[in-house]
């Protein structure tokens, strides 16, 4: 017999049919929350880093400064947005509200996400770029 | 003119399963499973799969048809709007010839979550009486032909071979809904682990796939409030 499983035939047959809806939220979901739980052991190593380090700790924050990592913190702030956002929609489908829905919350929660993003940016602008 | 791409596999032969085109000229009232028979009749004899009542109720002739699991019989190829239809064996069984997957998985599941009626009282003497309303409550889950057409799209059980699966799950469902069904604890505490309710990442392909648009991922939620309801009341 032929096998038709394992991970090798999930991540194929995903990528073969990530236009639904539903299985986008998935993939959007894992892979964001793979991207954060790496950026939480980044982060804890830095911050780390700079208490342990004092004379260090000023270098630590030029590095913050650094437009490549400023990027990298702002796919993040998105990652961390349409994660819990997609959070909130697979709860609000856990206590049975817009089970008929589904589509058209994961849209508006990306919407959201977004919105939130572009706010966001216009708050953090002056200090990681125009300062 | 449809171009209809055939999945084949033939353990004898192939190491690797291969596509294999067959061109049917006219597709008017035709559904997947007539175009099926047509090749097998026509083209290639040697060509193997599944179907039974050819009216979507035995549940037999579901397989991938443009990367969906449908059922055959009641797929018009017009209304598939395409020129080129792929048709594939149902994914994560696996593949004994061509069409053909292996349901023991399946059925497996199924079996193991009690998929009867069970009562403590004492049969009475005709039937079981049930009120219009509290049948009303399983209508949906009861429609189920077991055709695995939710239980093979869902990824999960691609990777988790002890994933019940929403067939199996939704069967639970609709003995909980079942007023007259007397193992609601029982049933209930059999699919609060990691391997029943939990599992579900709530992707809603099973749903989608249902020919009988059964909404399995609500029943998998019903499923998980119900659990949650009765945590909470014993709790107080």
């Amino acid at each position: 017999m032929l096998k038709q499983s394992g991970f090798g035939y999930y991540v194929r047959k995903i990528a073969r049919t990530w236009k639904e809806t539903g299985t986008l939220a998935h993939i959007v979901h894992r892979v964001t929350g793979i991207l954060l739980v790496v950026y939480l052991g980044v982060h804890i190593y830095v911050v780390t880093q700079a208490s342990l380090n004092g004379e260090g700790y000023e270098s630590i924050l030029e590095m913050f400064r650094d437009p490549l990592f400023a990027a990298g913190e702002l796919i993040m702030i998105m990652g961390g947005l349409v994660h819990g956002l997609n959070g909130i929609r697979l709860t609000l489908f856990d206590m049975g509200i817009g089970l008929k829905h589904q589509k058209a919350m994961f849209w508006a929660f990306m919407v959201i996400a977004v919105a939130v993003w572009f706010a966001g940016l216009a708050i953090v602008w002056p200090v990681i770029g125009g300062g | 003119m449809v171009k209809f791409r055939v999945f084949r596999f033939s353990p004898e032969k192939d190491r690797k399963p291969r596509y294999v085109d067959y061109n049917i000229e006219d597709t008017c009232g035709l559904t997947v499973l007539d175009a099926l028979k047509l090749i097998k009749t026509d083209m290639d004899p040697s060509l193997s799969f599944r179907h039974s009542c050819r009216s979507a109720i035995c549940g037999s002739c579901a397989v991938s048809i443009n990367g969906k699991n449908m059922l055959a019989c009641n797929t018009q190829v017009d209304a598939l709007g395409k020129s080129r239809v792929v048709v594939e064996p149902l994914p994560g069984y696996p593949v004994i010839n061509d069409l053909v997957v292996d349901f023991a998985p399946f059925f497996g599941q199924y079996r193991s979550v009690q998929p009867y009626l069970v009562s403590k009282t004492a049969p009475p003497e005709k039937e079981r009486i049930q009120s219009v309303e509290a049948r009303k409550k399983y209508d949906a889950p009861a429609q189920c032909i077991m055709c695995a057409a939710c239980t093979t799209s869902c990824p999960i059980v691609w990777t988790d071979d002890k994933y019940l699966g929403p067939a199996a799950l939704t069967k639970v469902w609709r003995f909980v809904a079942d007023s007259r069904d007397d193992i609601t604890d029982e049933r209930l505490a059999m699919v609060n682990n990691e391997y029943g309710i939990w599992r579900c990442h709530t992707m809603f392909r099973c749903a989608e796939a249902c020919p009988k648009e059964i909404d399995t991922t609500e029943a998998i939620e019903n499923l998980r409030r119900e659990v949650l309801k009765r945590a909470f009341s014993r709790r107080r």
